[in-house]
């Protein structure tokens, strides 16, 4: 993989309660460019709140968030996204009524220019645009297998196919960071691993860095470079797949403390 | 220490080819669509009387408007009951350009819509912080400040009494006149009006398309279904919103200025909260989301109780008016049937009469692939 040389997000010390429920407490990391990096930790350790901090949803009471030094704190999620971070949904979060091409087509919204009278006539740019953004689409509907079904209307597909749909539409965003929430949650053994290839070779041919926060472990462990473990919103621990398996805190956190 | 969620049962069985049949389907479209437009072309020379002409020519109106609801409840999902506010604001403002200014339509008309449209963006800072139900009644609001406008502006609207309508002229011709050349009648006031009302509203359905298949229509439908899921696509929700009431506002204007200059004269009266919700029902009973929905809508919303009317003429024991002691008038049955028959198509289908209409074309299309 590529080397590891800057930082590309730097969560720093981000603090989030919901009416007394500290849900994150001063969680420090980063993310290096090009690098898939993963948060593990039981349920309500505070990894989606961490997603949604960084994307612009929730905007945590302390701490602070940058991507390629700027700061995202305050900023909605559309600006977010349009400075380079693409999501996935824990839940699939795909247009159920549109079709998978015009799913995709949504993430090239940032790369069109063309204002609403233009759209309305349609004549010179957003016609161009619009060209443009269907060739564009196919690349990324072709690198996750989904090329078959673009004009297939999204909710009539199985859970699987959306969460490729979904990943597919964050990649179209051209994003430098992609953020994976629970990606193959609800999948059979076949789809998991199939997803995991997937997530690598988007990392590995389009060079964009992954934060994922995932439950199935021999998937994390399988494709992280680095990992990272929250527990009652507090980092417990950070380094190599392999130094976090070990470390007794992770190992407690997950089997309870009284091994 | 594999803390793997365990599958539910989610989705449906893979259906991986469904490209060829929906390719079926759009053609399907074309012809009905091809249909239509012959049909609309031909219906002025078909003998129709007056009265269904004029029922015609309201309809088609009415779909003008029906197509700014679908931009902003179809396509946008935000209720507005505001509708007929805006539409009233296109009126005014064809109407002193039209007959004060002297104006020709194609400078009232655009102007309608010019206005209206600014309204809209205006009011929108206000309706895209409140959602659902909170801001149909905030809708309603603008109802309620336009009577009173309209009422008391009376240099523009000219009070209770109402005023003269912009009036449409081609070639120094007034349209409520018909259209003559050389000293003969070409064309009756009906049949001028049809085809000028007709002709704006293919203008005003190609730019809905044209919305509905570029960046502006999938914005919308990704705010409308999930705005969380769209602000973090890289959608910006508060501005997609904003433009979807533009746009709403622009076509309510364009309407309301043909339907006062088709009648010839308005008064405040007549831009009520009812008449917003008539043009809510109309998409609802076409077919939210679609622009066939809103055309059909409109059609049937104009044409269903007329014909119930006239059907009441042949049935036994109703009275043609209302003289005759306590019976059960048209007008009344007429009410009754149109309601039941609202329930009923929504009850049969959902989706409106947009489907319904595609239901026979897909029954009669899955047995010939059953035959085969």
């Amino acid at each position: 993989m590529a080397e590891h040389a800057t930082d590309l997000l730097e969560v720093d010390g981000i603090s989030l309660s919901f009416s007394g429920v500290k849900a994150l407490d001063g969680v420090t990391f980063s993310v290096r460019e090009g690098e898939v990096f993963a948060v593990i930790g039981p349920n309500g350790a505070g990894k989606s709140s961490l997603f949604n901090c960084i994307s612009g949803v929730y905007r945590p009471q302390a701490g602070s968030v940058r991507f390629g030094g700027d700061e995202l704190i305050g900023l909605k999620p559309h600006r977010v996204a349009r400075k380079g971070i693409a999501r996935t949904f824990q839940n699939v979060e795909v247009f159920p009524a549109m079709t998978v091409q015009e799913n995709l087509l949504l993430a090239r919204d940032g790369f069109m220019k063309a204002g609403p009278l233009s759209c309305m006539v349609r004549i010179g740019r957003s016609a161009r645009e619009e060209r443009e953004a269907v060739v564009a689409v196919q690349r990324y509907a072709e690198m996750l297998r989904i090329d078959h079904l673009l004009s297939a209307p999204v909710g009539s597909l199985p859970h699987g196919t959306q969460k490729r749909i979904e990943l597919a539409r964050a990649l179209a965003m051209e994003p430098r960071l992609i953020l994976l929430d629970e990606p193959v949650a609800g999948m059979n053994h076949d789809e998991t691993s199939e997803m995991g290839e997937a997530i690598r070779t988007v990392n590995r041919e389009v060079g964009v860095a992954i934060l994922l926060v995932e439950h199935d472990m021999t998937m994390v462990m399988g494709i992280s470079d680095r990992v990272c473990a929250l527990d009652f919103g507090q980092r417990i621990a950070l380094g190599t797949p392999a130094e976090v398996a070990r470390d007794a805190l992770v190992v407690n956190a997950y089997l309870g403390g009284a091994l | 220490m594999t803390t793997t969620v365990s599958a539910p049962p989610t989705g449906s069985a893979p259906q991986p080819e469904v490209a060829p049949a929906r390719r079926r389907r759009v053609r399907a479209g074309t012809i009905g669509l091809v249909a239509w437009l012959l049909g609309m072309v031909l219906v002025p020379w078909l003998g129709i009387s007056d009265l269904w002409m004029g029922v015609g020519i309201f309809a088609i109106i009415a779909a003008v408007g029906a197509l700014g609801i679908q931009v902003i409840m179809g396509f946008t999902g935000q209720i507005s009951l505001g509708h007929s506010a805006f539409m009233a604001i296109g009126a005014y403002s064809s109407a002193w350009l039209g007959v004060e200014q002297e104006q020709p339509f194609w400078v009232w008309l655009p102007a309608a819509a010019l206005v209206a449209g600014l309204a809209g963006a205006l009011f929108a800072p206000i309706a895209v912080r409140i959602r659902g139900l909170y801001l149909a009644v905030g809708t309603i609001a603008l109802v309620f400040i336009g009577a009173y406008v309209w009422e008391t502006w009376t240099t523009v609207s000219g009070g209770a009494g109402g005023r003269l309508a912009a009036p449409v002229e081609i070639n120094g011709q007034d349209l409520l006149d018909g259209y003559w050349s050389g000293g003969t009648q070409v064309m009756t006031l009906f049949q001028a009006w049809w085809y000028f009302a007709f002709a704006v509203l293919l203008v005003v359905m190609v730019l809905t398309w044209n919305i509905r298949r570029s960046r502006l229509g999938r914005s919308m439908l990704a705010v409308r279904d999930r705005d969380l899921a769209a602000g973090v696509v890289g959608i910006p929700v508060t501005q997609t919103k904003t433009v979807a009431f533009a746009i709403s506002s622009a076509f309510a204007g364009v309407s309301g200025a043909l339907l006062t200059a088709y009648m010839g004269y308005f008064t405040p009266g007549q831009w009520s909260l009812m008449l917003s919700i008539d043009f809510i029902a109309m998409v609802v009973i076409g077919g939210l989301g679609t622009i066939t929905g809103a055309v059909l809508g409109a059609f049937f919303f104009r044409a269903v109780p007329e014909v119930v009317n006239w059907l009441s003429a042949y049935l036994p024991g109703i009275s043609q008016d209302a003289k005759v002691d306590g019976g059960v008038t048209a007008p009344l049955l007429s009410q009754f049937v149109y309601g039941l028959l609202i329930v009923v198509i929504l009850i049969f289908e959902p989706r409106g009469l947009n489907q319904l209409c595609r239901k026979p074309f897909r029954w009669i299309q899955q047995r010939r692939e059953g035959a085969r």
